[in-house]
């Protein structure tokens, strides 16, 4: 039985004649983690910023716990935000930073410092209560940012970029105590990034935002499987763009043919002959073979190696098709056998391993 | 070895006094900056009433005639009525100026900014009249009050810029996350940007202090018959030097060091 989380319905903000977020529309259930992710400039912050209450919609409404929220001030709203650069209170040590919203709501003395002591252990800083801010690392301050905005067992918790300000090893580490946490207390996270990885590893369902639209929301897997546009695509993950247009239609199998000539197939819905497309594929879904190996066939092109890069467990193909466009493969070890730079080969894929959709105008037209 | 040893101590030599000429260079230079300082205050306690070096003895009596000057009392609650109501104005205005332009930004900030700053370059000589004109204009008559808002405005710029400097590196999501857990405007303000201001408020207060108590030029257009310590030194010269105008002269110089000193203390305190 899944409950209402967060009900946003046809949300817009304008900022004087630029529009940050158009007819918004997004339900989170009660318990999920859902990330809002998109570069920078993508509305992202904003519509984090409406539901918290420290912007106002230019029209559309937010309930929260099917209530309506809309024109209620932020220090009314049960959610709280845990902010990119902790914003802690420097005149307060961590002890009374947390019990800052208990102390607000007047629990008792005894009450606040079983609480506080409550999530010290939550977030692994048991003992560290009297520390000023200052006296903490950059990973200390963003946990205790986070029990203040827990201590009052908000219904919806809203995380607006609170790890971009970490290195590389701790956030990762911070990403799964997250979750863990998440899980822990069965909350609602709505967790703001514009870092795909982030949000693939945490979330139980991404809203891909861009120019102030949702282009897609999903889980993690079928984002990622399945992306709803080139944008999506890109965005999410690495995969190979080719534009051309479509040359023959076969139930979902689409043909499209590039400038150069040669043919790719994919899937697609919604597609006339004629009409300027782009396809995408994965560089993992991609099949390299020896060119002299196979016969010719619609659904391969083929290519030379520019260049052979160990990652490590995978070994990624630099593939050059003509007129200097560049494919990506990633190969596993056992299929690297006679292929080294120079060698002719194949590519080929599975038809529903590659998508297509019309040419989106404007941008990306690499 | 020997040469290699008397080589190195000319050597040596040559560097010691190349080190010590600027330091005699800044010495001269001090010297210059507080010789009349020194001499006041030293002077403040010669016994004899003629000032003249070397000083014969040692006395606080120029202290107990200053003192015990009639006007002197008066003088002083003035003087210090003056500073009060001059430091509460221009700290309330200079704050609440400060915090409100940190909500424009770019050039219009810098704009008003800077001119906020500039009553700080006219000449107290021109402040003093045009106030002193405006007042009459609108009809209101000399007196402590019209002398009160003259050294408000000579002090405003002062609190203004410690007020922005503070405000420069004050962490303003801070007061969303009070609002976000709960804090009403008003609880806001009290918990977060209050503690966290306050140390730069009294350090602007006293430094509008400082700058009022020894104001003599825009008192002196506007403050009509009321006396304070500036205007009564100013009197007491007329008549010639006399050491309690030293006695008088070192006490304000002690309070506005104590002053300065503390002021700077509480607004370059690294923030924590």
């Amino acid at each position: 039985m899944k409950q209402l989380g967060v009900e946003i319905t046809g949300v817009s903000k304008d900022f004087g004649t630029h529009t940050a977020l158009h007819d918004i529309n997004l339900s989170i259930n009660s318990g999920e983690f859902v990330s809002l992710l998109g570069p920078s400039g993508c509305g992202k912050t904003t519509l984090l910023r409406i539901i918290s209450g420290f912007e106002e919609a230019t029209s559309g409404s937010v309930q929260i716990h099917g209530v309506d929220v809309t024109n209620t001030p932020p220090h009314l709203r049960n959610t709280n935000i845990v902010f990119q650069r902790g914003a802690l209170f420097p005149h307060m040590n961590v002890a009374e930073n947390i019990g800052y919203s208990l102390k607000l709501r007047k629990l008792s003395k005894a009450q606040i410092a079983v609480r506080v002591e409550e999530m010290l252990v939550l977030v692994k800083l048991e003992g560290l209560g009297s520390r000023g801010p200052s006296e903490l690392s950059g990973g200390q301050v963003q946990r205790v940012a986070l029990a203040r905005a827990l201590a009052s067992e908000p219904s919806v918790l809203l995380l607006d970029e609170p790890l971009s300000a970490l290195d590389l090893k701790l956030r990762q580490h911070m990403q799964l105590e997250l979750r863990t946490i998440q899980r822990q207390l069965g909350a609602t996270f709505i967790y703001v990034t514009h870092d795909q990885t982030e949000a693939l590893v945490m979330s139980d369902r991404i809203a891909v935002m861009n120019e102030g639209c949702i282009v897609q929301m999903g889980s993690p897997r079928e984002i990622y499987a399945n992306p709803a546009s080139e944008f999506a695509s890109d965005f999410i993950g690495e995969t190979n763009l080719f534009h051309g247009t479509v040359a023959q239609i076969e139930d979902d199998s689409i043909h499209i043919k590039l400038g150069t000539g040669q043919l790719l197939v994919g899937r697609g819905t919604n597609l006339n002959i004629g009409q300027p497309v782009t396809l995408s594929v994965r560089p993992e879904t991609i099949r390299v073979t020896a060119a002299a190996s196979l016969a010719g066939s619609i659904s391969r092109i083929s290519g030379h190696i520019l260049d052979v890069i160990f990652l490590g467990s995978r070994t990624r193909l630099h593939i050059e098709i003509g007129e200097e466009k560049v494919v990506l493969a990633d190969l596993g070890e056992e299929e690297l056998i006679n292929l080294t730079v120079g060698s002719n080969v194949e590519l080929s894929w599975q038809i529903h391993q590659a998508h297509v959709w019309q040419l989106e105008s404007g941008e990306n037209q690499a | 070895m020997v040469t290699s040893l008397m080589l190195i101590s000319k050597r040596q030599l040559r560097r010691s006094l190349r080190n010590l000429s600027p330091a005699i260079f800044v010495g001269v230079v001090l010297s210059y900056l507080f010789a009349p300082v020194i001499v006041t205050v030293l002077f403040s306690f010669t016994s004899s009433p003629r000032l003249s070096l070397p000083i014969e003895g040692f006395t606080f009596q120029w202290y107990e005639s200053a003192f015990s000057n009639p006007l002197f009392v008066d003088a002083m609650r003035n003087t210090l009525i003056l500073a009060l109501t001059s430091a509460i104005i221009a700290v309330l205005l200079g704050t609440s100026f400060a915090f409100g332009i940190t909500s424009i930004k770019g050039r219009r900030r810098k704009i008003a900014l800077t001119a906020s700053l500039l009553p700080a370059a006219i000449p107290a000589l021109v402040l003093g009249i045009s106030l002193a004109v405006f007042f009459s204009g609108i009809g209101s008559s000399q007196g402590l009050l019209n002398a009160a808002i003259g050294h408000a405005v000579l002090s405003l710029p002062f609190v203004i810029l410690t007020m922005n400097a503070r405000l420069e590196t004050f962490d303003f999501t801070t007061l969303e996350a009070a609002r976000d857990l709960g804090a009403s405007p008003l609880q806001t303000f009290r918990d977060i940007t209050l503690p966290l201001i306050s140390t730069a408020v009294i350090g602007a207060g006293l430094l509008a202090i400082a700058l009022s108590l020894d104001e003599f030029v825009v008192t002196w257009f506007n403050i009509g018959n009321e006396m304070t310590i500036p205007v009564l030194i100013w009197g007491l010269l007329r008549r010639g030097i006399d050491p309690s105008i030293n006695a008088l002269a070192s006490v304000v110089l002690v309070s506005l060091i104590i002053i300065v000193t503390l002021s700077n203390r509480l607004t370059h305190r690294t923030e924590k």
